[in-house]
């Protein structure tokens, strides 16, 4: 059949233009948003999934990744004596530690870990090395980059310098960065004297291990590195509302951008469709025109969309590296069928509009 | 033989004091190969009558059939199905789909009637070519000039090959000459094709072409004259393909 609906899209190019890039600035909106949310949950977790533990050991009534967990070093020695436990070792991870660079006071996730075991260590060396002595730090290549500091250059800790032996990839939390430095410096100079913050255990079966520790050590809250990410993250669910707003708010603005150029067009074209309706057209196939023009529309801008995305992200990337995108297929798909459900949901009104036309009309000059 | 039958036809618009009847107990018939010229002063119900034979306003009283289907009393959904099957419709206005060029304005409606592809566009070129517009077949409409556009509205109102054309004024926003040409066009094609023709209109010039003349005034038939003998001498003659 002759592409009606195509054929009245194309006639208006311009028209057509504008309709395709506020929905595409729409899609991306939705898609960015969404991205960035991810991107915030993949750098979190990626450092308690890359820590190189299978069982994150913490005080009782651990909430989440923002709050305090303190537990007595010697606890340690209990849970080597559990079945099934194959390497213990402990980390000092304090969420917001300030230190100096020059006259720049810096907040950072700081971790104390064993280079030894490397449990809990950072897991992508940019330069430098993860092998750290004393008085040594590791820290984030972005960190590096925004205060222009450098393999052998000095930073400071509550009054003690520390060099930097290393700078670590991937270590990046978007707020804050990451600094790796040795657990017995950090229990040091943090004055933190036998306490520890997260014991983190290799295991064979770390399911069965993890319910050991729970029933046999008191005072504690033992994870699957699953199940820890599970739960130390769940915070960022209070950011959804944020994002099904904008979803909502973004789907909004398509629908009525897709609404009012279908209708325009429609409403233009009205004699033009009593024209086909005297000829013999069903409304069914009427509906149809509306509907592919409408989802042609949604279709077109939604691929744009994605292109315009990807094209931010690679710009934003080289401007804010501290911000990561990451766009999952699942959100891809959603965003597709919502986009779907803009086209149609934009095609009430000019089918309504339709349904009414009388095909008289034509007969009138 | 009887392509569509009128039976005692009454239409009134509006209800109550506002009441208009724009027919009154109109009765008649339309054969094969005729051509039935339809005039009257403005506002006597000639447009209302074309649109009731058509299936496009439901008489508020009396019977129209077509092929022995009383089509009163078919249901809106069932009134396209008639209308793609029975009838072709040419309009004051050519009323062509302004994005579609010449052959597609021409295709879609047989499209619309299930007839697509190769078909569509082999039956759609064809008219074309017989209506003179070889050389147009991918203009649009707005690359044509009023003439041959109505020749594209022709080539669309026999794309299906209907009992019954339905022509309504085609004359009046074309020249005395091009109109005169596409009318007898119109008709000679729909004769040749064994096709009844209803036209509407205020052309005095075209009534040679037509086998009955009504006189509606004031929703009535108050004349009716039998003109066969001039058409059959205007058939004779060959028309050439208008430029």
């Amino acid at each position: 059949m002759v592409s009606i609906a195509r054929r009245n899209l194309f006639q208006e190019k311009t028209r057509f233009i504008i309709s395709i890039t506020g929905v595409a600035v729409a899609i991306m909106l939705i898609l960015f948003l969404s991205g960035i949310f991810q991107g915030f949950l993949v750098l979190y977790k990626s450092y308690v999934l890359n820590s190189g533990a299978d069982i994150w050991v913490a005080s009782d009534g651990w909430r989440d990744f923002h709050s305090i967990s303190m537990l007595p070093r010697d606890i340690i020695s209990d849970i080597k004596k559990i079945d099934g436990v194959r390497k213990v070792d402990y980390i000092i991870l304090i969420q917001s530690a300030a230190f100096k660079s020059g006259d720049d006071e810096i907040a950072a996730v700081l971790v104390g870990f064993n280079p030894e075991t490397g449990l809990g260590g950072p897991w992508k060396i940019y330069k430098g090395t993860a092998d750290i002595g004393q008085g040594e730090v590791i820290i984030d290549r972005y960190l590096a980059y925004k205060y222009g500091l450098d393999i052998g250059d000095e930073i400071e800790i509550s009054s003690e310098k520390l060099i930097i032996a290393g700078i670590s990839e991937e270590t990046n939390l978007v707020i804050y960065q990451m600094i790796f430095l040795r657990e017995d410096d950090a229990s040091r100079i943090l004055n933190l004297d036998g306490i520890v913050t997260f014991i983190l255990v290799n295991a064979d079966n770390p399911s069965e291990v993890t319910k050991k520790i729970n029933e046999e050590i008191p005072g504690v809250a033992a994870y699957t590195s699953e199940e820890y990410v599970e739960k130390g993250f769940a915070f960022m669910e209070s950011f959804n509302p944020f994002l099904y707003i904008t979803a909502v708010a973004g789907s909004i603005v398509g629908i009525a951008i897709i609404g009012i150029t279908i209708y325009t067009l429609t409403t233009e074209r009205l004699r033009e469709f009593g024209v086909l309706k005297a000829i013999g057209a069903e409304n069914n196939q009427l509906y149809k025109i509306v509907l592919n023009q409408a989802l042609i529309v949604a279709m077109t801008g939604f691929f744009i969309g994605v292109i315009l995305l990807e094209i931010s992200s690679a710009a934003i990337s080289m401007f804010m590296p501290e911000l990561m995108i990451y766009v999952t297929f699942e959100t891809l798909f959603y965003t597709l069928i919502a986009s779907v459900l803009m086209g149609l949901a934009s095609s009430y009104l000019p089918i309504k509009r339709i349904a009414g036309v009388d095909p008289a009309i034509v007969f009138k000059s | 033989m009887s392509l569509i039958d009128l039976n005692n036809v009454t239409k009134i618009y509006g209800k109550g004091k506002t009441a208009v009847t724009a027919l009154k107990k109109i009765s008649l018939s339309v054969n094969e190969k005729e051509i039935v010229i339809i005039m009257g002063p403005s506002g006597s119900g000639k447009t209302t009558l074309l649109l009731v034979m058509g299936g496009l306003l439901k008489p508020t009283m009396g019977t129209v059939r077509i092929n022995s289907i009383d089509i009163t009393s078919l249901s809106e959904k069932q009134l396209p199905k008639i209308r793609k099957k029975y009838f072709g419709f040419v309009f004051q206005s050519p009323n062509l789909l302004s994005s579609l060029t010449a052959i597609e304005n021409v295709e879609i409606a047989l499209n619309l009637a299930g007839v697509n592809g190769e078909k569509a566009r082999t039956r759609a070129k064809t008219l074309l070519e017989k209506l003179g517009l070889a050389e147009r077949l991918n203009h649009l409409p707005s690359e044509l000039s009023g003439g041959e556009q109505q020749r594209v509205s022709i080539a669309r109102a026999l794309a299906n090959n209907p009992k019954i054309i339905l022509a309504d004024e085609p004359t009046a926003n074309l020249d005395s000459k091009t109109g005169r040409e596409v009318t007898e066009f119109l008709c000679r094609i729909a004769c040749e094709e064994g096709k009844g023709v209803v036209i509407v209109t205020h052309d005095e010039r075209i009534k040679y072409i037509a086998d009955r003349i009504l006189y509606l005034e004031d929703g009535k038939i108050i004349r009716e004259i039998k003109t066969g003998k001039k058409k059959r001498e205007w058939m004779k003659h060959t028309v050439e393909t208008p430029s």
